[in-house]
């Protein structure tokens, strides 16, 4: 099964909520930023490799508390990444027992979309703030469109009661609220999921919830 | 008919009037057609018997139109099909030259409905539709077989897939300009914009030729606008405009003559003691390992500029421009 975790606006914690979800559901968080990657690569082929043709999804995958398909940080690399392959390389790694959770940019163009057309549902991560909305309703359109079913929404790094209710309202899905938790913050860097490590915090909590709804997802084709 | 020579007198290549730009790549390689296709049901209309047209067909109930532009060993194929029929039909026009189309493209994608043998799509109710694209073979005639399958049943709306969402979206890969060219350089200003467009196997981890042929490269940051190769030969000088530039490239490299042979001269017939501060100095002993073969290519293309530059200079006081007579006739 592949689950997609987008998001409108940049820099609103997706890629820590997909390695947060990939760590609760025992998946493989792929990093499919092609352009501005989040997620710990180190040596050996990564997505753009991939992507371009030069090495197998599975050799790509790194192993360790997470399993992560990295991507290259280089521009040549992300010239040279054909995004039409992605659906490809998805499909060589999902695996029925461990879903694959794929990380995707933010934005509307096609590096965004080709995860969102081959996932068989999504997740989207929104700011708390009230303009957050219209970005999120954005990509929700986009999500539509492209046939990726709205799962959840994650309202992350909230200090106060967020306004949940607007957004279920105006995305049509149900709204978490993640804390603003520094483990979170540090989570992909040190490589300990807070879900992992404290998952009896208001943090671990919020991603144990988001990840029995990503649970509830049947993949839509055979 | 008349219409034909016109087109014959355009350049290879260019678009018929009134398509936008979205679709790429020309006749030349692999990205497609420089021809467009046009829903637009009133296209057919004004472009009666234009070209070398054939008459109007008829073929499977559409009525069809159709040429063929020969442009060196590239066939330009333009065909309207109309439908008259009170419903959207669905219309499959198949390429009879021989060779695979080459079908307009929108970032590097065909455009929907068409593949390698031809275009399948629909033609709206007493509409017509207008195609085009390139095929890398000589004319035949008639170029296309179009063939009908009925009427549109609304239901064929199937999952997008990643190149429909390319075509929609658009890509995001980085210009070219932005990548770093092939030899690991900084991609600063004017090098990034010469390099050509690479379907880049990573950056080259190859580093630059450095001066290890005894030619003048070392002093890199001062060489002449960051030519890449450092050759500062006579060639080169000469060919590079601005005479204060040059000289400062010139001075650069007898700078690094210069150290070169004052290294060699500490370590001529030098104490131990000296050898070994000279060595450090040099940054270690692979530093000099090299050093007599430096030396020698050095001396040697210093007697070649020596030389070069005493012919100059004897044949620039032989010359004798009357640069007063010249202006008076001038």
């Amino acid at each position: 099964m592949i689950l997609a975790v987008a998001s409108g606006k940049g820099g609103v914690g997706k890629s820590t909520l997909a390695f947060e979800l990939a760590a609760a559901l025992d998946g493989l968080v792929v990093d499919a930023d092609l352009g501005m990657a989040n997620l710990p690569t180190g040596r050996g082929p990564d997505l753009h490799d991939v992507l371009a043709g030069r090495a197998d999804p599975r050799e790509a995958v790194r192993d360790g508390p997470v399993r992560i398909l990295p991507c290259g940080r280089s521009l040549a690399g992300a010239r040279a990444a054909d995004v039409r392959r992605l659906e490809g390389v998805l499909d060589a790694v999902d695996d029925p027992e461990r879903p694959v959770i794929v990380d995707c940019p933010a934005g509307m163009r096609a590096d965004a979309g080709v995860p969102l057309a081959v996932a068989d549902a999504c997740l989207l991560v929104a700011s708390p703030e009230r303009f957050a909305l219209a970005d999120a309703v954005r990509t929700r359109e986009l999500a539509r469109e492209l046939d990726a079913g709205l799962v959840a929404v994650a309202v992350n790094r909230t200090v106060e009661e967020p306004p949940l209710a607007a957004f279920e309202e105006a995305l049509g899905a149900p709204a978490t609220a993640v804390p603003a938790d520094p483990r979170l913050g540090r989570a992909v860097s040190t490589g300990r999921p807070v879900v992992r490590t404290a998952p009896s915090s208001d943090g671990g909590r919020a991603i144990q919830a988001l990840a029995d709804e990503m649970r509830r997802v049947r993949p839509t084709s055979t | 008919m008349t219409d034909t020579r016109a087109r014959g007198e355009s350049p290879p290549g260019e678009r018929p009037r009134g398509r936008t730009d979205d679709v790429t790549g020309g006749p030349s390689g692999a990205d497609g057609g420089p021809t467009g296709e046009d829903g637009d049901p009133t296209t057919g209309g004004d472009s009666h018997d234009d070209r070398d047209g054939s008459p109007d067909s008829t073929e499977a109930g559409f009525r069809v139109r159709h040429s063929v532009i020969d442009r060196e060993s590239v066939s330009f194929v333009r065909a309207t099909v109309e439908n008259p029929a009170p419903v959207d039909r669905q219309v499959r026009v198949e390429n009879r030259l021989d060779s695979a189309v080459l079908p307009p493209r929108r970032d590097g994608v065909p455009e929907e409905g068409w593949n390698e043998d031809g275009f399948v799509g629909t033609v709206p109710a007493g509409g017509a539709r207008t195609l085009g694209y390139a095929c890398e073979a000589p004319p035949t005639h008639p170029p296309v077989a179009v063939s009908g399958s009925g009427r549109v049943d609304d239901a064929d709306e199937s999952d997008p897939s990643a190149a429909d969402v390319v075509r929609k979206l658009g890509r995001a890969a980085p210009p070219g300009d932005a990548v770093p060219s092939a030899g690991g350089d900084t991609a600063a200003g004017e090098h990034a914009s010469s390099t050509p467009d690479p379907e880049p196997s990573a950056p080259d981890p190859e580093p630059l030729p450095a001066a290890d042929d005894g030619r003048p490269g070392a002093p890199r940051e001062t060489t002449v606008e960051g030519e890449s190769d450092g050759a500062v030969d006579g060639a080169t000088v000469e060919e590079v405009n601005d005479g204060t530039v040059d000289a400062a490239a010139a001075e650069a490299w007898l700078d690094a003559v210069e150290a070169r042979v004052e290294l060699g001269e500490r370590l001529t017939g030098a104490s131990l003691a000296t050898a070994t501060d000279a060595v450090a100095d040099a940054g270690g002993i692979d530093a000099v390992a090299d050093l007599p073969e430096t030396l020698a290519t050095d001396a040697a293309t210093l007697d070649a500029v020596a030389g070069r530059a005493a012919r100059l200079a004897e044949r620039a006081r032989e010359t004798d421009v009357p640069a007063e007579a010249l202006g008076e006739l001038a």
